[in-house]
């Protein structure tokens, strides 16, 4: 009796943590999300939790009307879609090379490997950009895309996923007479589809949310993508209004493909490893 | 897997043959205009103007490119670094200025205007001059006098019987009364241009005509040291609050003004219609302009100047005439400059703007109908002069984290100008 | 056909097999090493060379020996931002990575219900643009009006000065790293707890092992190659922080939030010294790369059974 109730007590504490830390963390959000449908003023009067005085969607209609809101999120979508299929091959593929073979120089390469992560960026900001220029991929897709195609991060992290599928698995695909390339792409990649779906989530993000090399190698309203476009309407003050309203919808919308792509693929991180590892 | 692959070749395949599209030959009866600048009031004033000149070339057929870009120096410097183009014409900041004066950057790539400007040269007040010289030779064109006033809100003077200071001694004893209340008279932040604008105003100096750091001399020094006390004493009493650069352009201000714990700002002209009016207008009719107090002994000046966006050409664009001719319309004639102060309220750089009928007989509804321009009028003729250096923007930069550790209490006057002039001499000698 | 067979079985029993075998990690890693040398080690070399010399991006660089090193010694300018980073760092490690761990745990249990809804609620601070939500956090940040302070305000109290104060600025970006980057940390445990067989904790139940004991003695060493890699995530980004105090306080008030990248960004850009920019970003990566090798070490990778 008494150890039923111990535990149906540690059930409502683990409740109560997680889903007043789950509250505590949507709470900026949620402030952004109401802001979008606040007048400028609105927003910072006080108290911040008093309602708008008229509930309407102005803010996403100026948004999407008086600015190139719908390219933004059109390139964005491209550019961070193109690169995250790229860095699930190249990074699954390197990261499979470095959990599951044996092979001359890998504690070096690794080391080269862990070590290109701590370039800082802003360090090489400017020789980078130099190198577009000179190879005429200033304002080109390609910029966007083929030096992000295979990020070191990328590897480690599937890395260390792959090291936890069982070796005996890619032993008996080879015993079938599996080449290596078949044992990664149908032994190895169906048991990896946390990690390269947590792979996929970064990488997406990443894109999403890069500023500054964008910000360099674009030009153009419309080829700009969306977190260069906001920062254009931070800095463009209107004589009408500083459009935070408008900015507060557009991070709104920001958020949201991202949101529903979290939920779509979530599912996967709940099929477990282990489960894969009995079935295959 | 594969699938996923296949159509990533296809995206990526098709992005690049998009991009690689050629671009639509250039008629020679075709001309692109391109402006870069980080004020949206300019793109604005601009776009309107450009429809009106290019009337004078009824053979060209005209597209105008002006756009705000977010860190438009980093992306410009970067551009020139790898050698890419440039907008042909650029606002730059007149505290980004020196980030061009580095290796003559603005002499090897912008035009020169001195000799452009020609007759119209003395006609533009020479303090907007020198923030864009380099050399001895002028390579931007102002957007506005940059006259600092006195922004505030007149019904809490009316409601407890006090008038507008128009002395220093005046202001912080009207700011003790106010502050007992927790009303501040104004703000001050921990900005180097900020504090350049109190230290020109006493008639202070951190650089001379040759751009040379003269801020230790003896009598820059000690005025410095009379402002920083000055702010000092402002503080301790409450009359003028300190606000972190962080919040100083944004709604914490507003919310201040709208709770009426903050009577108003010392700033320039461009504090108007760029920060004030757009995110006030629920306070039109509030607010009124009037002069910045003066040093009780009669030295140093009615004003101050702070800010400022000159606008420079690119030299080397096949369009830089066709730049310059818009340029020289928009900002370097009479009628444009008045135009300017009506539709933007950028105040006017030509002294013959100043007395104009149109300037000091405009009533601005946001001000309850005052004639602004009468205020300006009175002050126009005492605005500083002040001089460009290599190093000003390493002066602004460190002196705001002194500021900070001043206003903070951490260090003293003294102290705090010790220690700006020994981080400039070090940084000058690095440079060296 | 006997001789494929041959092969196929050496390999099999992973012998001393060669061809596909011995070449095929080459092959899978080359991709990453190609990109890496065009895009990466060239400007980085380039960067590296450049820090000995003074360029101001546009006219020629002209040798200067190791004065931008000098320099940088004696700024105390940047003790301060090194400082500033270290407490990043510091605070990432000690406070962050613990908290992702243990939100992790809690939500991978089995009794708690809806998990699905909890797990993107914490997830939804990572796909908030950075530019937005820092726009957000300064509003709840704003002495007067921020919806942080309105408690203190509504008891009387006086307010904090987040972000004002030279300490509490920093904990101000902390807290705003912290929210951040929490949700996103924790992703990469649970995929990593998935991992980790049932029966084990089956198993230590039966044994009578308590919640902790199964915590310690299970959770975290099944987890360790994941806290590895988090852990060296961890200290890479806060390390090389920018966005944050960038668009929050801009390094403000006195430098008290500037970091090492910023102070490389500001002077690199903004003074158009590319050399001296270079130098510090080579002195950061020096420091960064020492420390994660002896992370690395610490852990174990470079031991022969990896």
């Amino acid at each position: 009796m008494g150890e039923r109730f111990g535990q149906r007590l540690g059930v409502v504490a683990l409740h109560v943590v997680v889903i007043s830390g789950a509250l505590l963390t949507v709470a900026p959000i949620a402030f952004m999300i109401y802001s979008s449908f606040k007048t400028t003023t609105e927003i910072f009067t006080l108290p911040p939790w008093l309602p708008p005085a008229e509930w309407s969607f102005k803010n996403y209609e100026t948004l999407l009307t008086t600015w190139h809101f719908t390219y933004w999120y059109a390139n964005s979508i491209i550019y961070a879609g193109v690169v995250t299929v790229f860095v699930l091959f190249f990074c699954s593929l390197a990261g499979f090379a470095f959990a599951k073979y044996f092979f001359r120089g890998k504690n070096f390469l690794f080391i080269i490997l862990i070590g290109s992560t701590m370039i800082p960026f802003q360090l090489i900001l400017i020789p980078l950009f130099i190198l577009m220029s000179r190879i005429d991929w200033v304002n080109h897709p390609a910029s966007m895309i083929i030096p992000w195609m295979a990020p070191a991060f990328g590897i480690f992290l599937m890395r260390q996923y792959i090291q936890a599928v069982p070796s005996e698995l890619m032993e008996s695909a080879r015993i079938d007479g599996a080449s290596e390339f078949r044992i990664y792409a149908q032994v190895i990649v169906p048991l990896v589809r946390p990690g390269l779906t947590t792979l996929a989530i970064l990488t997406f993000l990443g894109s999403w949310n890069s500023y500054i090399w964008p910000l360099m190698v674009l030009r153009g309203n419309e080829v700009i993508t969306l977190p260069v476009g906001i920062a254009t309407m931070r800095s463009q003050a209107t004589a009408s209004q500083i459009p935070y309203g408008e900015m507060m919808a557009a991070a709104t919308l920001v958020s949201v493909p991202v949101i529903v792509l979290f939920l779509m693929l979530q599912r996967y991180f709940i099929s477990g490893l282990t489960i894969g590892a009995v079935k295959g | 897997m594969r699938r996923l692959l296949t159509i990533a070749t296809l995206l990526f395949v098709g992005s690049l043959l998009l991009a690689a599209l050629p671009a639509a030959a250039q008629d020679a009866s075709e001309v692109t205009l391109t402006m870069w600048t980080h004020d949206g009031l300019y793109v604005q004033f601009f776009n309107a103007r450009a429809l009106e000149w290019q009337e004078r070339y009824p053979d060209i057929n005209f597209t105008f490119e002006f756009e705000v870009v977010p860190s438009v120096f980093d992306k410009v410097l970067g551009n020139l670094a790898a050698g890419e183009e440039i907008p042909d014409l650029l606002g730059i900041e007149q505290g980004s200025f020196p980030r061009f004066m580095q290796g003559g950057i603005i002499e090897s790539k912008f035009l020169d205007l001195t000799d452009l400007l020609a007759d119209d040269y003395d006609l533009i007040v020479e303090g907007r001059h020198t923030p864009y010289k380099y050399q001895g030779r002028v390579y931007g064109v102002d957007s506005s006098l940059c006259a600092v006033v006195y922004y505030y809100q007149p019904s809490i003077f009316e409601d407890r019987g006090l008038s507008v200071p128009t002395t220093w001694d005046e202001y912080l004893e009207t700011g003790a009364a106010l502050a007992e209340e927790g009303i501040a008279m104004s703000y001050i932040t921990d900005h180097g241009g900020m504090f350049m604008m109190y230290l020109l105003q006493r008639g202070g100096a951190i650089f001379d005509d040759h751009g040379e750091f003269v801020l230790p001399d003896e009598e820059n020094r000690t005025i410095a040291i009379e402002v920083l006390n000055l702010l000092r004493e402002g503080l301790d009493s409450g009359a003028i609050r300190y606000v972190p650069s962080a919040e100083v352009w944004g709604p914490a201000i507003m919310n201040a003004y709208r709770e009426g714990n903050l009577v108003g700002a010392i700033m320039p002209d461009w504090y108007s219609d760029y920060i004030l009016k757009p995110q006030a207008e629920d306070m039109a009719e509030q607010f009124r302009i009037g002069r910045m107090p003066v040093w009780d002994d009669g030295t140093g000046h009615k004003t101050s100047v702070w800010g400022g966006t000159g606008f420079a050409v690119a030299k080397e664009n096949e369009n830089a005439q066709f730049a310059w001719e818009l340029l020289q319309y928009t900002y370097v004639t009479l009628e444009n400059q008045i135009k300017r102060y009506e539709e933007i309220a950028y105040y006017p750089t030509m002294a013959a703007a100043f007395h104009d009928d149109r300037i000091v007989g405009l009533s601005d509804p946001f001000y309850a109908g005052q004639k602004t321009g009468e205020i300006f009028a009175e002050i126009v003729d005492d605005v500083p002069i002040w001089y460009q250096s290599l190093f000003r923007r390493t002066f602004e930069l460190q002196m705001a984290a002194e500021l900070a550790l001043f206003f903070d209490g951490a260090v003293t006057a003294d102290e705090a100008i010790d220690n700006i002039v020994q981080y400039m001499e070090d940084e000058i000698a690095f440079a060296e | 056909m006997v001789q494929a067979a041959m092969t196929r079985g050496r390999e099999a029993r992973g012998g001393g097999g060669f061809q596909q075998h011995k070449l095929a990690p080459y092959a899978f890693i080359s991709p990453f090493y190609v990109l890496f040398a065009f895009f990466f080690l060239a400007p980085s070399l380039i960067a590296l060379v450049l820090s000995l010399f003074r360029w101001d991006g546009i006219n020629d660089p002209r040798f200067v020996l190791a004065r931008n090193y000098g320099r940088l010694v004696s700024d105390k300018v940047f003790a301060q931002v090194a400082t500033n980073t270290a407490i990043y760092a510091i605070a990432s490690l000690l406070i962050v990575l613990p908290l992702a761990l243990v939100l992790a745990v809690l939500l991978n249990s089995k009794s708690l219900r809806f998990s699905n809804v909890w797990r993107a609620m914490y997830f939804t601070p990572v796909v908030t643009s950075t530019v937005a939500i820092t726009l957000v956090f300064q509003i709840l940040y704003s002495r007067d009006t921020g919806l942080l302070n309105a408690p203190l305000i509504y008891l009387g109290l006086e307010p904090i000065y987040w972000l004002g104060d030279r300490s509490w600025a920093k904990v101000a970006i902390i807290i705003l790293i912290a929210w951040r980057s929490t949700g996103l940390l924790t992703i990469y445990f649970l995929a990593g707890l998935q991992s980790i067989p049932e029966e084990l904790y089956e198993a230590a139940s039966i044994d009578g092992a308590s919640m902790l004991q199964k915590f310690f003695r299970i959770t975290i060493p099944m987890l360790r190659p994941i806290i590895l890699f988090v852990s060296i995530i961890v200290l890479l980004s806060s390390i090389q922080i920018f966005d944050e105090p960038q668009i929050l306080t801009q390094g403000g008030p006195a430098n008290s939030t500037m970091s090492v990248v910023q102070y490389l960004y500001e002077r690199g850009y903004t003074r158009l010294r590319l050399g001296f920019a270079s130098a510090v970003g080579t002195v950061l990566f020096a420091t960064v790369f020492i420390l994660s090798l002896l992370q690395l070490q610490w852990y174990g990778v470079f031991r022969k059974e990896d």
